[in-house]
């Protein structure tokens, strides 16, 4: 019995994967013409007429790209602050450090 | 026009600034503060008496209204803005198309006027259309707009976040379209002060900003 084992697991081996190889063939070959029959399927696309077509829709409309790039009122002053000498710059500080504060400075 | 309509048109223009109370005989401006209405005479006696009183330092004393003026209009705008976009994190990133037509509703629904906002050569300049003040003080021989001045100077302090002062350039009151203001650093605009002081037109001014010529004289 043991000695039919010995002669059979090679066999069996070479079997499950000549399988194995042949299921791969085989839905690769489904996939394939799955992938042919959806592209029939599909009606033909009209050409991209507006340059945001062509480029895509991630592209932003004009109206959008606008918004998108339009400064805010802040940065109009941003020369300007950059101008200013450092002590007429108002530090606002939001941090939870600047909460602490006082008794940093208590402890000196 | 008939005269009926003449008074509806009147009416519908004023109850746009101002409302009053017919019960308590109030009268309030569109965010509900009190107002008095005064006459123009009264008015005008009020500032020549502070003119004469205060001499050369008038301006410097509208100037100081104004700015505590700007600041607290700062705070008001500020306000009204944070609760109708909950999502700004603050004005300074108000987009500027936004920013200028809320504070121009703020300014014409007070009747203070219209106004514009722009930079050129890295200088910030203020227009204002139609603006009360020069109107109101009837001189038509020189800048009156200190008060004006003081106003930009104390709410864009407040907006950036930086020590800016404010000098105004042209004036409706001086015969010109509309009063131009200069936003900026102190240093430069004590140049400005000087080089109007010494005869220099507007267009001189900006050609001397452009030139960068305040820096020679800091």
């Amino acid at each position: 019995m043991a000695g039919d084992e010995q002669q059979k697991k090679p066999y069996d081996e070479t079997m499950e994967s000549a399988k194995l190889f042949e299921d791969i063939k085989q839905s690769k070959a489904k996939q394939a013409s799955n992938t042919e029959g959806h592209l029939k399927a599909q009606p033909a696309k009209a050409a991209p007429q507006t340059s945001a077509e062509r480029e895509g829709p991630d592209r932003p409309s004009p109206g959008e790209k606008g918004k998108a790039t339009e400064a805010s009122i802040g940065e109009l002053f941003s020369n300007l602050v950059k101008m200013s000498p450092q002590e007429k710059i108002r530090i606002e500080d939001h941090s939870i450090g600047s909460l602490f504060k006082k008794y940093l400075s208590k402890r000196g | 026009m008939a005269e009926p309509e003449v008074k509806a048109a009147e009416q519908e223009m004023l109850a746009g600034f101002l409302k009053s109370n017919e019960t308590t005989g109030e009268i309030n401006t569109a965010d509900n503060k009190r107002a008095v209405i005064i006459t123009r005479d009264l008015w005008k006696a009020l500032t020549d008496a502070a003119s004469e009183r205060l001499a050369a330092e008038f301006d410097d004393v509208l100037y100081s209204a104004g700015l505590a003026w700007g600041a607290h209009a700062y705070a008001e705008f500020n306000k009204g803005v944070s609760s109708s976009q909950k999502t700004l994190y603050h004005i300074r990133n108000m987009g500027l198309s936004d920013f200028k037509q809320q504070f121009n509703t703020y300014l014409t629904c007070h009747g203070w006027g219209r106004f514009d906002i722009y930079q050129k050569h890295e200088i910030i300049f203020v227009d204002l259309f139609s603006s009360a003040f020069p109107e109101m003080v009837e001189r038509h021989d020189a800048m009156t707009c200190s008060l004006m001045a003081g106003f930009f100077s104390g709410f864009f302090t407040e907006l950036i976040g930086v020590e800016l002062s404010c000098i105004e350039l042209r004036c409706a009151g001086a015969g010109a379209e509309k009063c131009t203001f200069l936003v900026a650093d102190s240093g430069i605009t004590s140049s400005v002060r000087k080089w109007l002081i010494k005869g220099r037109t507007s267009d001189e001014i900006v050609e001397a900003i452009a030139a960068k010529e305040y820096q020679g004289k800091k």
